[in-house]
């Protein structure tokens, strides 16, 4: 409670009210921009935050990933294209609404539900974070290297592709993290004699590169791609009928992307594709999903956006993203010396509850900007992609090279935006890297403090109980798509001795 | 249709094999640190379980390709190749440190080999990094690589 009293104290400062404003507006325009993510427009803004006061850095990434992930509806809705992936299964009914004459409707329950599903995952991180940060201050280093393993391990399940390839792209990204000098012993590693790898490779001209430079690359592969935009007037909010239609399904999916979000590694898409896979399951009008239900779009945008107060959550506990945003939000702390963890929420009280507060307001600003910008965004889904893309590289460039003023990080995100765009087409995960990358210091740092506790003999890290429970975690999470495919063989194989049985 | 595995989808396993074994080799290399000064872990320790991890797991995907071939890979596109030549001029320029003159030539350069024909967005695309320069130097203070184009702005300015 004193978190929220202190965070609306915060909000008394006009210039930090004036910055939640303007980010909220800037995080839409990005999300309503077809391609331009709410990871993306993180990692362009987060040079930018480096020259900000702690405060100030947090308060826009987090307002920006909040907001660019409820904008996503709009080119959804509207021009069949998620502004970000979050948004995809908002297409499915959300276009066919539009389609139908009522587009205006379709953004006022996605508005309504985003915002729902915001303000209750902010309340629930207010509240889950702190009691999180206080069962970590009973973590020692093996407990934290278990936990961060786990982290690394949840990468195997996200995405849609192969869980080797993922967790090869985390571990590429664990071992470039190991660039430059060994803090604890002082030795270069894979530095080449290079000065300007002595400190390591920086977070950022990587995060850069995988997350802009690569889309520049992707949408030059896909100009030829035309896109129907449907005209809108104006948007309305939803109808007492609509609400008691949607109620239950906005409820479930808040619910449901607010545990997503929790969970390491897994973020707001996962969170709206079981949501709304959910929601055609037990929703009574099934047969409407895909033509235009209401309840399809509700589900995807409660929670996505409830996915974003709950990515926080193992973020500012437990220094572990809790989404691929997340991840950069985490690499902007590291970058201000702002250390996640437990001993944040008694060191930097101001720090969260500010950031607390801004995702309160970003999600009740969204009603207002959400339902009062409607033809402005519908004006902005229609950017030339000739014209946006460029721009986003030069702005890739430029922030790349803002933050320690350096040529060469231009070039490191140059690289990692080849190898990012290679990475995507061979089906490695570039949210892995990213992720690894962010972690693999803090991995390393556990595993080397542990093996100096036990004196070398790491084997005793198994004798503690919390370690001992995240390294079974780990081993489930690995072993849980072989589980599942021997379990679908035993159905299958069951089924077949029933049929022929019957027969 | 099933897909069937050819050497081609085995490349980027291939490169991410070479890579790590790479890493692993260059790990020997590291200095040493004294036993009495070494509490936790040798420098070199932690990069080679983390390159020997990503060789394993490059394996077993190979294994689950030749099990489960990935679907072949459509041609990419003429113009991704001009867009990659654009982006190695950019480089190219930057080597020079001619930092404005890249920056105009990929904003104009892939405006205008994605399509855009307007002479006045053409003209926007122009200048528009001279508009970013003048943005980041004002408000975030950084300072740009000096060259002809830049000292004619520093002295402007």
């Amino acid at each position: 409670m004193d978190l929220i009293l202190s965070g609306f104290g915060a909000l008394a400062d006009p210039d930090l009210l004036l910055l939640i404003v303007i980010t909220t507006l800037a995080g839409t325009v990005i999300g309503v921009l077809p391609g331009l993510s709410g990871t993306t427009g993180a990692a362009l803004v987060l040079p930018f935050t480096l020259t900000m006061d702690p405060i100030s850095a947090v308060v826009v990434l987090a307002t920006i990933y909040g907001s660019s992930t409820f904008a996503g509806c709009i080119t959804a809705i509207l021009i069949n294209t998620p502004g970000t992936s979050a948004s995809a299964t908002t297409c499915l009914d959300g276009y066919p609404l539009a389609r139908k004459g009522e587009a205006g409707r379709a953004i006022g329950i996605a508005t309504l539900s985003s915002s729902f599903g915001g303000v209750i995952s902010v309340l629930f991180l207010l509240f889950a974070a702190p009691l999180l940060a206080g069962i970590a201050y009973q973590f020692g280093p093996p407990e934290y290297f278990a936990l961060t393993i786990f982290g690394l391990s949840m990468l195997a399940t996200i995405g849609g592709g192969s869980p080797a390839k993922n967790l090869i792209a985390g571990a590429l990204g664990v071992l470039i993290a190991t660039v430059g000098v060994h803090l604890a012993t002082g030795i270069e590693r894979y530095t080449f004699g290079s000065d300007a790898l002595y400190d390591g490779i920086g977070f950022v001209p990587i995060m850069i590169g995988l997350f802009g430079i690569a889309e520049f690359l992707r949408q030059s592969t896909e100009l030829g791609v035309k896109r129907e935009v449907i005209g809108m007037s104006a948007t309305r909010l939803p109808s007492w009928a609509d609400i008691r239609r949607i109620r239950n399904t906005v409820l479930r999916s808040t619910g449901i992307g607010t545990f997503i979000g929790v969970l390491p590694a897994e973020g707001a898409t996962i969170a709206s594709m079981i949501s709304y896979n959910e929601a055609r399951r037990t929703s009574k009008n099934r047969e409407e999903f895909g033509h235009g239900a209401i309840e399809g779009v509700a589900a995807s945008e409660a929670a996505n956006n409830s996915a974003v107060g709950g990515s926080l959550v193992p973020t500012l506990a437990l220094g572990i993203p809790g989404s691929p945003t997340a991840a950069i939000i985490l690499a902007g702390l590291l970058a201000q010396g702002v250390q996640p963890g437990p001993t944040l929420f008694n060191e930097q009280t101001n720090l969260l509850s500010a950031l607390f507060a801004a995702l309160l307001l970003g999600n009740i600003l969204f009603i207002g900007v959400g339902l009062g910008g409607a033809r402005i965004y519908a004006r902005i889904t229609q950017m030339p992609i000739p014209i946006l893309w460029p721009l986003v590289f030069m702005f890739s460039v430029l922030g790349a090279y803002a933050i320690r003023q350096s040529v060469f990080d231009i070039y490191i995100t140059l690289a990692f935006g080849v190898i990012g765009f290679l990475m995507q087409r061979y089906g490695f995960s570039v949210v892995s890297l990213a992720i690894g990358l962010v972690l693999g210091a803090m991995v390393e740092q556990r595993l080397d403090q542990s093996v100096a506790m036990y004196d070398g003999n790491w084997l005793l890290m198994f004798t503690r109980p919390i370690a001992l429970a995240f390294f079974a975690l780990t081993l489930l999470t690995l072993c849980a798509p072989l589980l599942a495919r021997w379990r679908q063989k035993r159905k299958a194989h069951h089924g077949g001795f029933e049929q022929r049985a019957r027969s | 249709m099933r897909s069937t595995f050819t050497l081609r989808a085995a490349i980027p396993l291939a490169v991410v094999t070479l890579v790590a074994l790479l890493a692993i080799l260059r790990a020997f290399s590291f200095d040493e640190v004294p036993a009495i000064l070494a509490r936790g872990m040798q420098p070199a320790t932690f990069p080679q379980l983390v390159a020997g991890l990503t060789v394993a797991l490059a394996l077993i995907a190979f294994l689950q390709d030749l099990r489960h071939p990935p679907a072949p890979q459509t041609a990419l596109p003429r113009i991704y190749y001009l867009t990659l030549i654009l982006m190695a001029l950019f480089a190219a320029l930057l080597v020079l440190n001619l930092f404005l003159v890249a920056l105009i030539a990929v904003t104009l350069g892939a405006a205008l080999m994605w399509g855009e024909r307007r002479p006045l967005m053409l003209i926007i695309m122009a200048l528009a990094p001279l508009a970013a320069i003048v943005l980041f130097d004002m408000v975030f203070e950084v300072r740009f690589p000096r060259s002809p184009l830049m000292n004619l702005y520093y002295q402007w300015s």
